[in-house]
């Protein structure tokens, strides 16, 4: 561990390590002539046999290749302007098309808890349909005990809201719709069953509009 | 070893290091600068010395090597490990 910090001491002041051992080689070379002895040996080689021991060379080296290959780039503008242009091009339509396919496909629905819904199906050897009676809704939403409550959703056709140039979609929906999914809506109060399912309580509708800017409504009407 | 023995005793700068042995050798071993300073900076790096500035004999400043605590121990492990593989040898020598 120690030895870590120090290899890491050693990277942030590496020029004052090598100029410290610097000083001391040409210290031995001068005593080692006044001694008379000139042998002393290739001052560089010593240092740079110093230096491999604390162990960045690779670094040395790779930002050596790395300086290298941007000189060449900088010599072929042309083959280098390509080059970027193209990974540019291959990067971008990649990101693009994943993030269409994030936004349409992977996105979870804007619920409180997706995974727990569930949708109704009746079957039959020959066809199956997820239209379910309305009396049956009210019987599942009561009795089921797997189910936490039965949501109804009936489409109705599309129809003209204000000034609107597009239609509105419509849905006729229970009550607990919003209480039960936790969507968030646009302009109107949320509908809530106390209020809703009164028997006096008048229809209400809250709009939405989606991101392509069509409208859709949510009609609670008053049930029989 | 060696120059981690003779550190033991005293904080030396490079040349004296290397004179030292060749002296105590009784000039047998010449501690070549090729080995000397690449040794000194493992063992930098390793912890087993360290370096403090100081001022030679000849009024010039240069740093003085010393044997730290964790140099000791390594020194001891060493010289046992060298006496083990010593008497080996002459163990071999002697009775082969």
């Amino acid at each position: 561990m120690g030895e870590l910090f120090r290899r890491i001491r050693y990277l942030l002041n590496r020029h004052r390590f090598d100029a410290e051992l610097e000083n001391d080689i040409e210290f031995h070379r001068e005593m080692a002539a006044q001694a008379g002895c000139n042998n002393f040996g290739n001052t560089l080689r010593i240092r740079e046999q110093a230096r491999e021991v604390w162990g960045w060379t690779w670094l040395d080296r790779l930002l050596q290749d790395l300086r290298f290959g941007l000189r060449i780039l900088v010599r072929s503008p042309g083959f280098t302007l390509v080059a970027i242009l193209v990974l540019a091009v291959g990067i971008g339509v990649n990101v693009c098309a994943f993030s269409l396919f994030d936004m349409i496909a992977l996105k979870p629905l804007p619920v409180r808890d997706p995974g727990s819904l569930v949708r109704l199906e009746r079957r039959s050897p020959n066809a199956s349909t997820d239209g379910v009676p309305y009396t049956s809704l009210l019987f599942y939403g009561r009795n089921a005990k797997t189910l936490s409550a039965a949501i109804g959703v009936l489409g109705v056709p599309p129809m003209q809201v204000d000034d609107d140039l597009q239609s509105a979609s419509a849905s006729f929906v229970t009550s607990n719709y919003f209480v039960e999914l936790g969507t968030p809506v646009g302009y109107g109060r949320l509908f809530v069953p106390a209020q809703d399912d009164a028997p006096d309580a008048s229809p209400s509708v809250t709009t939405q509009r989606s991101s392509t800017g069509q409208r859709s409504c949510l009609i609670c009407p008053t049930w029989l | 070893m060696l120059i981690m023995r003779v550190l033991q005793s005293t904080s030396l700068h490079g040349y004296a290091l290397a004179q030292r042995i060749h002296l105590l050798s009784s000039e047998v071993l010449a501690v070549e600068e090729g080995l000397l300073y690449p040794t000194l900076q493992k063992m930098l790096l390793k912890g087993w010395v360290t370096a403090e500035w100081g001022v030679s004999e000849t009024n010039r400043k240069v740093r003085f090597y010393r044997l730290t605590t964790d140099g000791r121990k390594q020194l001891k492990a060493e010289l046992s490990e060298y006496d083990r593989v010593t008497q080996a040898i002459q163990e071999v020598l002697r009775t082969a």
